[in-house]
């Protein structure tokens, strides 16, 4: 009987533990950025508080196809950081571009087509599962 | 859930003729037992009371009422549309609604970021003892309440993200069949093996419904009915360890 009490906990042990937390990579990257496309909209990073986000975003467009560009991010580390395309700070109203990519160097996200700009005005770095702000870039 | 709701009837059409010949001389069986599950994206553990009644000439049969705390647990759940039924089915008759059609056009999904729900319900339980050693048995929980974290949740409807800041667990649990139901409930189809007079175990078939309720955002439905509550159903396979007194 002890025997199967210690395989049970051990079974939810080994469920627990494959759902930890996944830490966002630190590696520095640089992905390529198209140099003919043209800057549509860009802003500075400004930090949550608490957090520390810097950098510049931007919105470059080449053809049909508009991309978000995080230039020079430096960014703290932290669980489940998503790249959004927002109406405002708190994410009322967003777009997912998908998991940050690493906190720190330059990195392109597609952008879905049909946006408003002129509504979809802030690029967040958010902390998707506790709904936290990491920071935020106003595009003008 | 449909084969469920045919095996209770049909345990329920078998039990019932025999419930008033044999109460008056059935010993009650008191167990208490201790589960534990897991599904692709969640799991639960649960400790409950059963008090059952043996019953038939043979004494083959138990069928009776407890107690269920079931804590549910996941991260990052997708939680659908939980009624009215009149939006999510194509007829809306009790029981009967187990054979209609989903109208999946009309759900919207909440994505629980952080679920955990505790829900404390009454249970129906039924079993067959096919010998001294093996059984097999259902059970439902029938009503009660539930409690748990707060959590984030991103509300996707009509292509659109929405940020619901707080959801919580529906607080009122009851069963009324199909998407009638209302909070969280949890249900079981098992095998029992009793090792001594005392210990058993059991292999675990677990079908689960977990709810949420958005505080700030609402689904719009076609017709203009605001919707806050959203479901998740889970299948769920486990484990659980008895003690009968």
């Amino acid at each position: 009987m002890k025997t199967l009490s210690i395989l049970a906990l051990f079974a939810i042990a080994i469920w627990s533990c494959k759902n930890e937390d996944i830490n966002t990579p630190d590696t520095p990257i640089m992905e390529e950025v198209d140099t003919t496309a043209t800057t549509a909209q860009k802003g500075v990073f400004v930090s949550a508080p608490g957090e520390t986000v810097k950098g510049n975003a931007k919105i470059i467009t080449s053809g049909s196809t508009s991309s978000l560009v995080l230039e020079n991010l430096m960014a703290n580390n932290g669980p489940d950081l998503h790249v959004y395309l927002a109406t405002d700070t708190k994410a009322s109203n967003f777009i997912d571009l998908g998991a940050l990519k690493s906190t720190n160097g330059t990195q392109v996200y597609v952008l879905p087509n049909n946006i408003d700009f002129g509504n979809y005005k802030y690029a967040l770095i958010h902390c998707q599962q506790f709904n936290v702000l990491f920071g935020s870039a106003l595009l003008n | 859930m449909k084969t469920s709701l045919l095996l209770v009837c049909l345990s329920l059409w078998l039990t019932l003729p025999s419930l008033g010949q044999s109460t008056h001389d059935a010993s009650p069986l008191k167990v208490v037992d201790f589960a534990a599950t897991v599904g692709s994206a969640n799991g639960t553990v649960a400790l409950s009371y059963v008090h059952n009644w043996r019953l038939g000439k043979k004494k083959r049969i138990e069928a009776g009422i407890g107690a269920r705390l079931t804590t549910a647990f996941g991260k990052k759940l997708d939680y659908t549309t939980a009624g009215p039924a009149s939006l999510t089915r194509s007829f809306t008759t009790p029981f009967l609604i187990f054979f209609a059609g989903q109208q999946t056009e009309n759900w919207d999904t909440l994505s629980v970021q952080r679920p955990l729900v505790n829900a404390l319900n009454l249970t129906v339980n039924l079993g067959y003892n096919f010998n001294s050693r093996l059984s097999a048995g259902f059970n439902i929980d029938l009503i009660g309440a539930s409690f748990g974290r707060s959590s984030s949740a991103i509300l996707q409807s009509n292509g659109n993200l929405r940020t619901e800041p707080s959801a919580k667990p529906t607080v009122f649990n009851v069963l009324l069949t199909g998407d009638h139901d209302r909070g969280s409930l949890n249900s079981e189809f098992f095998l029992k093996y009793k090792i001594n007079s005392n210990w058993g175990v059991r292999a675990i078939y677990q079908f689960l419904f977990t709810e949420y309720q958005t505080q700030d955002i609402v689904q719009i439905a076609g017709d203009g009915t605001e919707i806050d509550r959203f479901r998740n159903k889970a299948n769920n396979f486990g484990l659980g360890l008895t003690y009968q007194f």
